[in-house]
């Protein structure tokens, strides 16, 4: 009932554990298209939901196993299942990022995660390496807030006025930040990430993105041994292009950067003809 | 069976609960029988501020009711209806009242409504947090029995009950008017759906929520410090001997340890397991840090008295300590720990933190298996607790903008109104500016509301898109004013000016192919006419402009712009709607009108077209229009060798009749074509097949053998249109020579279509072109934002399909593009990534390749001893020309000898070496490939073997050099390894269903070299002398070349050395009165670009001399 159900016991038993899977891939909206040996699963970010990747599946469903699915912020989930005392960090998503693979009987696979899904995916990739043969991280941050010596793009006080103007209107703030995450010029893109921005739950919204911004994943991207492919547009709101090369200095596995010659947070939406072939060619080595 | 009250109160939350006392508090004062749903509205209308809840349902009526009565008769006629409907419920006697209790009991009808209202509720997502409170108490008593009803969903529940609403629709309201303003919170901002119900659960607002008992707990405010805690506990409440002792690794973890310890120290244990409850933490961090030995070993003795409490938590602190303090010290610690941990596992937990995981690498590498001795479990703390509090200071809209503030409003205003692809203006540039200015004062001048704050900040696109179409107080009439107005004023003052975003459409040939060339004039037409304006091109969205169109069209374009501008909330939307063809308007209309346009015209045009083949950039073409008769005349095709001298090329007239000004769906052009089909297709035969041949070589200027196989391939394509079942033609072109592909398209674009610039260029691999980017072609790089390939590719075929497509590099072609171009080639619908479908009956498309994956090597075996590649006048930057002289000096290298009096020298060799390198010009004949042709410019051979052995440095042009050195691992490859091997067998699939495959040839740069070379010398000989020297640099000739190869032939070439090297040298000559032995260095200032002169981009109209 209720707020509960999304609520995975980690030390429940192997059997409790199925049925829970099978109710999550139910609650999260998970799909697998496509065909191929090589599995790739797609991890929308913030404010999208899984038909972010609608224009990079044709590119990729010829030769690849897809797994999609919604992360329970995500607007197209019912917010019933967002359980305000589990999702605090972003270790319960990756719980459920491992608890799907698991329920569909996926022992590797690729991982392309966008924005927050790529926090989710480092997670998930430090505690079962062995799930993954390589991560896609786009638009990907180990800590949005600056340090002392780390630019990660906002300020606290950036952050508490982004929160800010989320509470005082959410409607406002989805139209101005939208264009601006989008970057590029691209009208349909932002009324795509508008739309599912707007899907998502204020409340829930807030709170992600409270829980996004308290994230540090610095200390531990050491931990990541499995080999990543940073996707970076060459200007992003959110992601300075300093934190590309930051990540490729401190993750522990064989890390490339690829930059993409497009403006924006969103490039799966905004310049999906340029990332495709990029995701391809990563998912090909 | 009516209900107790008591019973009735169990279910309601505490506002529902005083508003059902209300209403049983009416019904006692009737003495009714029973409390029914009346009686709760009765109750919630009429009670007055005593309650607060009341102001519920008051405050949804204010806001429903009809505003063609004042409020106060309204709500005085709501009154007496329910007092009317009240007195017509049976009352008790006084007996029965005394026996029945003070309370009348709850209806069945209100009984029933609570429970709807309770299952609603339970169901929805809103009210989660009911649950939350409802599973706590569940707990404590677990007789409970359901959902505690809110006020607002029992409000809902008892509006559906069918005597409220009747008694409301007696009173003038309708009761779902009602329930959607209940639902809707009073400030309507949140407009979608989900949030609608209830007013958003901002944190913020659950400190004044607590109204209904609820407490969120601590960690609501989604920092991680809790989470964090219970992560800590579960790794120590694990079997002894497995990894039990955490150890903490991230930036958070020393806050994690700080919120563990004072969790442990405060015994706040209410989060925590039961075992390890009652846990004492014990921190060693600022002994081992002030690194003295005794006092550690006397710590660790301490501990081991612990050991009989319930257990004790060790905290070693920040591993950077260990790592960097005196080593004697810490490896005496880690050793007695280690002791400890051996003796008292069960009770006894270690834990230790490092920000970052390479400081515990380093922990581990100075004392290694210390991991598996001590237990340690490694814990990633990702996620800090929230730094500062929320509700510092009233939210303000402009304020929370400020981060964003002036960054987007100039950025995207400009480019979302003039970029915007989809939005089609009537006015011209400039009185647009000025309209938007206007309308900017008049929305600003309106009120100021929410909205409009957020209206001035946001891109123009979306302010008269939604936040226009959401106001209601916004006075439309003035915009429509504005823009007529301004629309005048641009049609009078500004009619030359090229107005913003204005295509003109050419249309003719369904008929098969009348072509327009030198040798042929023909004037053909069975249909009625169109004319040619500019208006016509974007026929909704335009006023009329062209004076020439008749009343009809002009009532019929007036009448509907006026309906269209009626709907303003979607005028700047909904024209893009219809001239982009994603659009959700039905295309059908804009055929209609399309249609009605063409049929009404009767008007003929011929085209006067005067210098078409002035200049190869030259994009506008002057016609003069004259009004003449109706042509009905038939077909006629003239292919008359007598036409062709050069005054008739110069100015030579066709009248084009052009059938309709369709440019979006296939339909009535469709229609038109199935008439005139069987008109058209016998005119053409061999003999126009030469003419047409030789119309396109003189167009091309080269690759004579490909363009006759072409030649005929497209007259065959007409001829044999029985067999042929699709209409558009499909050519493939393989080889190099890329601008030679290009004018080969423009060429057909003209001679086909009647316009150079009916050739589209879209190419397939993403490349950035620099020589063949803007000769008249459309450059489509930009405006490509967001939009895949395919997408790209089917607007152009919807706005303008009759064209030459020229789609390069389709061997690149993504996989979805090639799947659309399959389906194009085998059902004539090109089909975009949406899956709506273009017609390309009607266009020509000439696919292009390098060649044929697999067979490179054969095509390029001689490609060792080429000097001048093809890439490499890709690259060619025009800048300006520089000649200076020097004296000549015996270091650099050469003699004086009159073989070598003309040299080439290459920049990045003279870096290095400066030494020029001899270029000597032998005569050598070539063989010829094709017999019967001759070449012209093929005598000569130049051996400049030494400076083909330099190394070139290949730039990728799209990464910045400094970007490749920063990522040394950005790799380079082109997608081709992971595509090409799948494509493959699409491509050869791909080739067999095209109508033609040439392969063009190498375009002979070397040979033009030393032909360019040759020219240059004699000029330099003629006007300078035999005894001084010339050093001309590598990129000049490169430019010439790239010059060259833009031409239709060489002579052009010759005019330019005429006209201006010739003359420059001897100005030079003359200036300086050279002396012997003096080298003129000829050199590109590759820091200065050139502006494009009239031989085009690549030859200057004068040489700087120094």
């Amino acid at each position: 009932m209720g707020g509960s159900t999304g609520h995975s016991n980690t030390a429940a038993t192997a059997d409790s554990s199925l049925t829970n899977g099978s109710k999550l891939l139910e609650i999260l909206n998970v799909r697998v298209v496509g065909s191929g040996e090589k599995v790739v699963v797609l991890s929308h970010g913030f404010g999208t939901d899984q038909s972010a990747w609608n224009r990079i599946v044709p590119f990729l469903q010829r030769d690849h196993r897809i797994v999609l699915y919604d992360l329970v912020c995500a607007g197209s989930v019912n917010p019933d299942h967002f359980d305000f005392r589990r999702y605090t960090t972003l270790d319960a998503y990756a719980d459920d990022l491992c608890l799907i693979l698991e329920s569909l009987r996926i022992d590797r696979c690729f991982f392309v995660g966008h924005s927050v899904s790529a926090m989710i995916g480092i997670l998930a990739a430090i505690r079962r390496p062995d799930l993954f043969i390589k991560l896609v991280l786009i638009g990907g941050s180990p800590r949005f807030l600056n340090d002392r010596d780390y630019h990660g793009g906002f300020d606290h006080g950036d952050a508490e006025r982004v929160f800010m103007a989320m509470e005082a209107n959410y409607e406002a703030w989805v139209r101005g930040f939208a264009p601006l995450a989008v970057g590029a010029d691209v009208p349909a893109a932002v009324r795509e990430f508008s739309r599912t921005l707007f899907n998502m739950r204020p409340d829930i919204s807030l709170f992600v993105s409270r829980s996004v911004f308290s994230t540090d994943l610095r200390g531990v991207l050491g931990l990541v041994r499995v080999p990543c492919c940073i996707v970076q547009t060459a200007r992003d709101v959110s992601v300075p292009l300093a934190v590309a090369t930051y990540l490729k200095a401190h993750l522990g596995g064989r890390t490339i950067v690829e930059i993409l010659n497009t403006e924006g947070h969103l490039p799966h939406l905004s310049a999906p003809a340029l990332l495709a072939p990029v995701i391809r060619r990563a998912l090909s080595r | 069976m009516p209900t107790p009250v008591s019973t009735a109160r169990l279910c309601l939350a505490a506002d529902s609960c005083s508003a059902l006392d209300a209403a049983v508090a009416v019904a006692h004062r009737r003495s009714h029988t029973q409390s029914t749903t009346l009686h709760v509205v009765f109750a919630l209308i009429s009670s007055s501020s005593s309650s607060p809840s009341p102001s519920l349902l008051r405050d949804a009526l204010s806001r429903a009711r009809s505003a063609a009565y004042s409020p106060r008769l309204q709500f005085k006629a709501l009154d007496l209806c329910f007092s009317v409907a009240l007195d017509r419920l049976p009352s008790s006697s006084g007996a029965a009242a005394a026996v029945e209790g003070d309370e009348p009991p709850i209806s069945n009808s209100l009984m029933a409504a609570i429970k709807r209202s309770q299952a609603n509720q339970r169901r929805h997502p809103d009210t989660f947090h009911l649950y939350q409170q409802q599973q706590s108490a569940g707990s404590t008593s677990p007789t409970f029995a359901g959902v505690k009803v809110e006020l607002q969903q029992l409000v809902i529940a008892i509006l559906d009950d069918p005597i409220v609403s009747r008694v409301f629709g007696e009173a003038g309201f309708r009761s779902c008017d009602i329930k959607l303003a209940v639902l809707r919170p009073p400030p309507p901002i949140l407009r979608f759906p989900r949030a609608a119900r209830c007013p958003p659960l901002f944190l913020c607002n659950f400190s004044t929520a607590e109204g209904f008992g609820f407490h969120f707990p601590a960690h609501l405010t989604a920092d991680g410090g809790e989470e964090n805690c219970r992560r800590i506990a579960e790794v120590l409440t694990r079997k002894t001997g497995t990894a039990r002792n955490p150890m903490l690794v991230g930036v958070g973890a020393a806050e994690a340890e700080g919120d563990f310890c004072r969790i442990v120290e405060r015994q706040n244990w209410t989060g925590l397991p039961l075992q390890i409850r009652g846990v004492k933490f014990v921190s060693v961090e600022r002994e081992l840090g002030d690194g003295d030995k005794e006092v550690i070993c006397a710590r660790m003795l301490e501990l081991r008295r612990y050991a009989n409490e319930p257990g004790v938590v060790l905290s070693i602190g920040d591993l950077n300590r260990m790592v960097e303090g005196s080593e004697g010290v810490a490896s005496c610690f880690v050793s007695e720990l280690t002791k400890i941990l051996e003796l008292q596992p069960a009770s006894f937990w270690l834990m230790g933190w490092s920000a970052t995981y390479e400081t515990y690498l380093k922990f581990l590498s100075r004392y290694p298996l210390v991991d598996k001795e001590w237990n340690l479990q490694l814990l990633p703390i990702t996620s800090h607790r929230t730094v500062t509090g929320l509700q510092t200071k009233p939210p303000s809209l402009m304020d929370s903008f400020v981060p964003f503030g002036g960054l987007f409003p100039q950025a995207y205003e400009s480019v979302g109104t003039l970029n915007n692809p989809y939005q089609s203006l009537p006015r011209c540039q400039h009185c647009n500016e000025q309209f938007e200015k206007e309308v900017a004062v008049i929305s600003k001048g309106n009120d100021t509301s929410v909205e409009d704050q957020t209206k001035a900040v946001l891109p123009s696109w979306l302010q008269k898109g939604d936040v226009v179409g959401i106001k209601d107080g916004f006075d439309f009439s003035k915009v429509n004013d504005l823009q007529k107005k301004w629309n005048e004023y641009c049609q009078h003052v500004h009619r030359r000016s090229p107005i913003v975003e204005v295509k003109t459409y050419q249309a003719l040939p369904h008929l098969g192919i009348p072509y327009i060339s030198d040798t042929a004039c023909f004037t053909k037409s069975t249909n009625p006419l169109i004319p040619q304006s500019q208006a016509i091109s974007v026929p909704l969205a335009t006023e009329p402009t062209h004076r020439d169109l008749g009343s009809n069209h002009h009532h019929k374009l007036s009448k509907s712009e006026s309906n269209f501008h009626g709907d303003l909330c979607s005028r700047q939307s909904a024209p893009s709607d219809m001239v982009i063809p994603d659009c959700h308007t039905s295309p059908s209309s804009v055929t209609s009108v399309t249609t009605e346009l063409a049929l009404g015209a009767v008007n003929h045009y011929s085209l006067e077209e005067k210098s078409a083949r002035e200049g190869l950039s030259q994009c506008s073409i002057p016609r003069k229009i004259d009004e003449s008769s109706p042509s009905v005349s038939k077909v006629q095709f003239l292919a008359s060798p007598l036409l062709h001298n050069s005054q008739a090329r110069d100015s030579y007239l066709h009248s084009l009749s052009l059938p309709s000004g369709n440019t979006r769906s296939g339909i009535s052009h469709i229609e038109l074509r199935d008439q005139d089909l069987s008109n058209m297709h016998q005119k053409f035969d061999a003999s126009n097949c030469k003419a047409f041949y030789r119309s396109l070589v003189e167009k091309v200027g080269r690759q004579e053998e490909a363009l006759w196989s072409i030649s005929e391939a497209i007259i065959e394509s007409r001829t044999n249109s029985k067999k042929h079942q699709r209409g558009a033609i499909w050519l493939n072109i393989l080889g190099p020579d890329r601008v030679g592909k290009k004018m080969t398209a423009m060429a057909l674009a003209e001679l086909i279509f009647g316009l150079r610039e009916d050739s589209i260029c879209i190419d397939l691999a993403y490349e950035d072109d620099n020589v063949a980017g803007q000769q008249g072609l459309k450059n489509c790089s930009t405006g490509f934002w967001g939009k895949t390939m395919i997408d790209h590719i089917a607007m152009e075929i919807g706005k303008k399909p009759l064209s030459v497509f020229l789609l390069e590099n389709v061997d690149k072609a993504d996989l979805l593009a090639q799947s659309s171009l399959s389906s194009a080639i085998r059902t004539g619908k090109f089909s975009d990534s949406h899956g709506r479908e273009f017609s390309t009956n009607s266009s020509i498309f000439v696919t292009t390749a390098r060649n044929l994956p697999g067979k490179a090597a054969a095509v390029f075996s001689e490609k060792a001893n080429i000097y001048f590649s093809e890439e490499r006048i890709f690259e060619v930057r025009s800048s300006q020309m520089k000649m200076s002289i020097k004296p000549f000096s015996e270091s650099d290298g050469f003699s004086c000898s009159p073989s070598s009096k003309v040299s080439l020298i290459s920049r990045r060799d003279s870096n290095m070496s400066n030494s020029p390198l001899p270029c000597s010009v032998s005569r050598r004949k070539r063989k010829l490939d094709f017999s019967g042709e001759i070449k012209c410019h093929d005598e000569y051979y130049t051996c400049i073997d030494r400076l083909s052995k330099k190394p070139e440095i290949v730039l990728d042009l799209n990464i910045p050099a400094e970007e490749l050195n920063q990522h040394e691992e950005i790799d380079c490859n082109s997608e081709s390894n992971s595509i090409s091997e799948n494509s493959q067998e699409w491509l050869e699939d791909f080739f067999d269903l095209m109508d033609k495959t040439v392969s063009f040839k190498q375009f002979d740069f070397d040979a033009l070299a030393d032909h360019a070379v040759r020219e240059i010398s004699r000029c330099f000989s003629d006007n300078v002398g035999m005894n001084c020297m010339l050093e001309i640099d590598v990129k000049i000739i490169e430019q010439i070349l790239a010059a060259t190869w833009l031409m239709r032939n060489t002579s052009e070439l010759s005019v330019w050395i005429e006209q201006v090297l010739c003359k420059s040298l001897s100005e030079l000559n003359e200036k300086y009165k050279l002396p012997d032995c003096t080298v003129v260095r000829f050199v590109a200032k590759q820091d200065l670009l050139m502006e494009e002169s009239k031989l085009g981009r690549f030859l200057p109209s004068r040489i700087i001399l120094e």
